[in-house]
């Protein structure tokens, strides 16, 4: 997941640079707040740690190998902000010193794997841990927020690369920076996420964390209560990026009408015959089609669709703590 | 004396074979990290007994090749930039110039399989250039990190105003990556000595493994905080000297000049 330079423009580099200014500045305020006897020490050696467990292979089933992040085990043991810092520092390391991932692209990598994943698998983990009580939901909950943790991160970074052809194109229209455009870059990067890398990170941070809190519990970073209100800045922050959905032109990979299928190869080349299940099989029709409203332009479609589905998320959830603990307070 | 008949039985034992695949390429992996590690925990080079250029001065001259390195969309401009990384390259020693080398040209094919597809799909000439341009932005990184020691890095990052708190978390994490580094390759190293025919539960090893790299590093935090202490070092930094220019970097400063006046004129043209 590290992004080279000159995969994004220097623009992107530079937003996602400045985004990641004050979470630095507040990650180091938070940090230094909080810091125990032995805690500044702490956040270097964290760091060093950080860069080794990046550096690790981890068995992947098939018999082949691939590296975990671990910076959702990283927060759950040294908290988000501790973590943001180590990641961050383990990343610059890594640019600086052994070229991996870019150096103009700190900033996105940065956002990507020491701000969006460790705040993300924190938050998860948290939330569903003080819902469900409980040695092994709390292991769950871990494991779920280092998966759906790892997933978001490359979602960010196929937006990033996805949205290039579209920002930066030279006077033929060709594209400057990554070629694939978000329709190729999301499925490129959250097919190989979904199904591995996000098993093998969740799989590796609850091996750890089982470790560590069976051999020495009090090593572990004990957080306050989950800040709720901090949840809700992230959703809605994702929900005000829908919109970029947009920008993608044509179908994702795999998620054609029935309409759209004999097209779908391109290059003036057609099927023969629409599939005769797809033809006449079930087609139920969605609230919003493609996530439109009548009589709305589409920006604001997308954003309406994205905040309903994010409060049945949330309402699925209360009711799921509801039913696990009659009479408390969901 | 009679030898049990048990004892002069032969046992027959015969490994089931394994896959240590991923155990292997984490000792590689570690073993190659140690190889650096005098440059990475020691003093390094940097201005001062060598004559060598300001730190800073590089960072900063690394950091513009690179934005007008990504910026450029004419070939005569990465041709130029080559060639000056080539001229430098060649004041190198032999290690130096293979690990440079070898890191580019990895960067550059590894883009250009990414972008095969693309090539396939008529990106053409715009496309081609991004192998250039990570092959060329690898290499110059690589050749700063080479003759800049870690010293140097953290009094660079000192000159241009980062915090005190960056700065420790900085220099302690590149000197304890070697000391961690070190420890867990011991511990890959027992637990690949230990896994004798099936491991089922090597996975299960390795989780051990981490946690255990895990508290070590608390461990050697509480015993760096009580150095520190003993030592009356409170964790603020100061640069050592100042900054004088030499004809190093009267020459780094004119090669930045030129640089940007090069990008100027390709871009016009």
């Amino acid at each position: 997941m590290h992004i080279p330079d000159n995969y994004l423009s220097p623009a992107t580099c530079a937003v996602l640079g400045a985004a990641m200014v004050p979470v630095w500045s507040v990650s180091m305020r938070r940090v230094q707040a909080g810091l125990t006897r032995s805690g500044a020490p702490m956040l270097g050696i964290g760091a060093a740690f950080a860069f080794l467990v990046m550096m690790l292979n981890v068995p992947v089933p098939g018999g082949s190998s691939a590296h975990a992040v671990g910076a959702t085990l990283i927060a759950a043991l040294l908290g988000p902000w501790a973590a943001c810092i180590a990641v961050s520092v383990a990343l610059l390391i890594q640019a600086l010193l052994f070229g991996d991932g870019g150096v103009l692209a700190l900033g996105a990598n940065c956002f990507n794997m020491a701000f969006v994943m460790p705040f993300a698998g924190y938050f998860v983990y948290r939330f569903l841990g003080e819902r469900f009580r409980g040695e092994r939901a709390g292991l769950v909950s871990l494991g779920l927020g280092a998966y759906l943790a790892i997933n978001l991160a490359a979602f960010c970074a196929a937006l990033e690369f996805g949205i290039q052809p579209a920002i930066a194109r030279d006077a033929a229209g060709m594209p400057l920076y990554c070629p694939y455009p978000l329709a190729l870059a999301i499925p490129g990067m959250m097919l190989p996420h979904l199904l591995v890398a996000g098993f093998v990170e969740a799989g590796f941070t609850v091996g750890v964390f089982a470790f560590i809190r069976r051999v020495s519990p009090g090593s572990i970073h004990q957080g306050g209560r989950t800040r709720i209100p901090a949840l809700y800045g992230i959703l809605a922050a994702l929900v005000g990026l829908a919109p970029l959905g947009l920008l993608a032109s044509g179908r994702a990979w795999g998620e054609w009408a029935p309409r759209e299928i004999r097209t779908a190869l391109g290059a003036g080349r057609s099927l023969a015959a629409v599939p005769s299940g797809m033809a006449h099989g079930f087609n139920p029709q969605a609230l919003w089609a493609d996530y439109a409203v009548t009589g709305l332009p589409g920006w604001l479609g997308y954003l309406w669709s994205a905040l309903a589905g994010a409060a049945l998320l949330l309402i699925g959830f209360k009711l799921l703590g509801l039913l696990r603990r009659p009479g408390a307070k969901a | 004396m009679d030898v049990p008949g048990w004892l002069l039985k032969d046992e027959g034992y015969r490994p089931r074979a394994d896959r240590d695949g991923f155990l292997d390429r984490s000792i590689l992996a570690f073993l190659a990290l140690l190889a650096r590690g005098g440059a990475m925990s020691g003093t390094g080079s940097g201005q001062g007994a060598r004559g060598g250029t300001e730190p800073l001065l590089k960072v900063a001259a690394a950091l513009l090749l690179l934005l007008l390195v990504a910026l450029s969309r004419n070939p005569l401009f990465l041709a130029l930039v080559g060639t000056g990384l080539l001229v430098l390259l060649a004041g190198q020693t032999g290690r130096v110039i293979a690990s440079v080398l070898v890191a580019a040209g990895a960067a550059a094919l590894f883009t250009l399989l990414i972008l095969l597809p693309a090539l396939a799909w008529g990106r053409g000439p715009a496309a081609l250039m991004l192998p250039v341009k990570a092959g060329l932005s690898v290499a110059c990184v690589r050749l700063v990190a080479a003759g800049t020691g870690p010293a140097a890095l953290t009094g660079a990052f000192k000159r241009l105003g980062a915090p005190d708190l960056f700065l420790l978390v900085f220099d302690l994490a590149l000197k304890y990556i070697v000391l961690l580094g070190e420890f867990a390759l011991a511990l890959l190293y027992a637990l690949r000595l230990r896994s004798v025919g099936r491991n089922a539960d090597k996975r299960g090893a390795l989780a051990g493994v981490v946690g255990s790299l895990f508290l070590k590093s608390m461990e050697m935090a509480e015993e760096m905080y009580d150095g520190m202490t003993c030592r009356g070092f409170t964790g603020q930094y100061r640069a050592a000297g100042r900054f004088r220019p030499g004809l190093r970097d009267a020459a780094l400063g004119g090669a930045m000049v030129l640089l940007a006046a090069a990008f100027v004129l390709t871009r016009r043209a």
